[in-house]
């Protein structure tokens, strides 16, 4: 029997300047389908996406205008996962990690694409006019340094479990440098990374916006999905979704550990991260029991090569798809 | 001012935009010269050209939604970046005979409906080139032959009312032509599986603007995907309008321009595809004269596609080649 495939699609913070560069140059069907995004996007926010990915020669800058990395990260999910999806890999499963549910929605026919990017930029104008400047913390050791530095953590929640020794926390700006600073200020040893996010996604700092993300997102047409799919913030495949899920995906934490663990415990899966960074594949990495018949792809990184990867999980999947 | 109304409300909505056009009226003072509805949208058109009253509206959206969902399981895909031609002569060449045309949107939007597995099936051959395929989230092959029995069963259930003669013209989905007071039930019934000729219809529509006045258009209800895809329909500056010939049957629109793109076709093509066909067999060897492929075979015989290209498959390779540029490598 085949392993079922799953396409893991990641939320903010795997975004970056350049993303997916070497395919929009090389390939002309992903080139194709992300100018139809970048014209979609244009509707929505009267900005070209693609002249601010790929305009400058900066990699290293932060990219972490939500009006833009929202659609931005939408767009390219959506683009990969087609990709795949032309080159006869079709998945069983989309699981989505935080704002990567809303790209497994629209792949899964819940939403357009059209509606998807609409969603996508109608939040982020939301967010920039009524969220207090937030941030989030990934953080590298066991969650359990918490009970060891309580008053440190105190202004800050768990936002996300990605594995055993990798954990992220929100809260507001000022709050998330100070505890930046104190955990790798003071000799402790904890490596921390900023994400280029500004918003305390899945804390209370940003429970005001429920009323109106509600109001905003019911005005959407939801399909039932075509797919199943897993969702990441719940744990376990879920029926449909609505702008009830969509707000426990934004205000709730992430628990990637404990889904990926309880679907690998069922049957061995191909893990295919759909995201831009290879984060959901590097963490599965770590998930995944040992002797397990499970295996693990990225289709993109950060450090280039993209048509090499991407070309590598293709044929790595050629022939375990009939 | 001239406008049209076209809605397209999903079924959760049904008639709400009943309530934007009122609105509308209001406005502007005055009725809109023409209405036009896409698909459900053409019950708010009707409803807005006083056919039948509100009630009597969503006892057929009703009715009409349920004998869909009998309908055996089908499915429907966009189809972006390729003509009809296109799109009907790949359908023929892979011997997808299962699904038919369901709208004609925009010249270069069409919508496939069919049997699950050949609208699946499509995928492949709908991802070459500049050609993009979008899978719908539909319950079921609307606008196609599986909506035939479903579509006959309506009709027996339209002909149980009566409707007022249009106040308004509109433009029937399944003709592109206005509605005829007579034919409204045999026009209903046959919109479930006929269809969609929108793009013929607003080419109409525009073509009115004789007087010197631009045909306006102006979306009702929910969303702006009706806008949208009038940006893409260009004046179809051929067409004659002849109001008096209305009320007589002529081929449908699509009909002719199917007709136009066939004769466009060179007869060159098929003769270079026969001659190819007879002289070398599946698994030639051959070379690609634009760029350099390892040792080319030929996995088809040579084929038209599109209505006017030699193409032709070679193993190993998912796209299609131009027949120009391959040629038999000496063995």
């Amino acid at each position: 029997m085949r392993k079922p495939i799953v396409f893991m699609f990641s939320g903010q913070g795997s975004q970056y300047f350049q993303m997916g560069r070497e395919l929009y140059d090389h390939h002309p069907r992903f080139r194709l389908w992300m100018d139809h995004c970048d014209a979609l996007v244009k509707d929505a926010t009267g900005r070209s996406l693609t002249a601010t990915l790929y305009g400058g020669s900066d990699w290293t800058d932060r990219f972490d205008d939500i009006l833009l990395t929202n659609p931005a990260l939408l767009s390219i999910e959506f683009c990969l996962a087609k990709l795949l999806q032309e080159a006869g890999i079709s998945p069983d499963y989309l699981l989505g990690y935080s704002l990567g549910e809303l790209a497994s929605s629209v792949v899964a026919g819940v939403l357009s694409l059209e509606e998807g990017i609409r969603l996508a930029v109608e939040f982020a104008q939301l967010l920039t006019m009524k969220s207090p400047a937030g941030g989030m913390l990934a953080i590298l050791g066991d969650e359990g340094m918490i009970d060891d530095h309580p008053d440190a953590f105190t202004r800050c929640s768990i936002s996300g479990r990605n594995f055993d020794t990798n954990f992220v926390v929100s809260g507001l700006a000022e709050e998330i440098t100070k505890l930046q600073t104190y955990l790798t200020g003071f000799g402790f040893g904890i490596v921390t990374q900023r994400l280029a996010v500004n918003f305390a996604f899945h804390s209370p700092v940003i429970e005001p916006l429920k009323p109106f993300f509600l109001q905003m997102s019911g005005s959407f047409n939801y399909s039932p999905p075509r797919t199943p799919m897993i969702s990441a913030q719940k744990g376990q495949e879920i029926a449909g979704v609505d702008e009830t899920h969509l707000w426990d995906v934004i205000r709730q934490p992430v628990d990637f550990k404990s889904t990926i663990r309880k679907l690998a415990s069922q049957q061995d899966c191909i893990f295919i991260d759909i995201g831009p960074s290879g984060t959901l594949s590097t963490a599965v990495k770590y998930l995944l029991p040992k002797n397990t018949s499970s295996i693990f792809l990225a289709t993109l990184n950060q450090f280039g090569q993209d048509r090499a990867t991407l070309e590598k999980t293709i044929s790595c999947l050629s022939g375990s798809t009939d | 001012m001239k406008f049209l109304l076209s809605s397209k409300p999903s079924i959760h909505r049904r008639l709400l935009p009943e309530i934007s056009y009122y609105r509308k009226l209001e406005e502007a003072g005055r009725k809109p010269d023409y209405v036009a509805g896409h698909s459900l949208g053409e019950y708010n058109a009707l409803l807005a050209a006083e056919c039948f009253d509100f009630e009597t509206g969503l006892k057929l959206v009703k009715k009409r939604g349920e004998l869909m969902a009998q309908a055996p399981e089908g499915r429907m895909a966009a189809i972006l970046n390729a003509t009809k031609a296109d799109v009907t002569a790949i359908l023929r060449d892979n011997a997808l005979h299962n699904i038919d045309v369901a709208n004609y949107n925009t010249p270069q939007q069409i919508v496939i409906s069919g049997r699950a597995d050949e609208i699946e099936r499509a995928q492949a051959f709908f991802q070459q080139g500049n050609m993009m395929y979008h899978p719908l989230n539909t319950s079921g092959a609307f606008h196609s032959r599986l909506m035939k029995p479903s579509s006959e069963q309506f009709k027996r259930f339209l002909e149980g009312f009566t409707f007022s003669p249009l106040a308004i013209p509109v433009i029937a989905n399944v003709t592109a032509r206005a509605y005829r007071n007579e034919a409204v039930v045999d026009t209903l019934a046959a919109q479930l599986a006929d269809s969609v000729l929108w793009c013929d219809s607003i080419q109409y529509l525009m073509a009115h603007d004789n007087d010197g006045e631009e045909m306006t258009f102006e979306e009702i209800g929910h969303g702006e995907v009706l806008t949208k895809m009038l940006r893409h329909i260009p004046k179809d500056t051929g067409l004659v309008i002849d109001d008096r010939a209305e009320n007589e049957s002529r081929p449908a629109p699509a009909a002719r321009v199917q007709q136009a793109l066939d004769n466009r076709a060179p007869p060159a093509v098929n003769e270079i595809v026969s001659a190819w066909n007879a002289k070398y067999p599946i698994g030639t060897k051959v070379r690609c004269t634009l760029h350099d492929y390892d040792e080319l075979e030929t996995r088809t015989e040579a084929i038209v596609l599109f209505g006017h290209r030699a193409a032709i498959y070679m193993k190993g390779y998912n796209g299609y080649f131009d027949l120009n540029e391959v040629v038999p490598t000496r063995a």
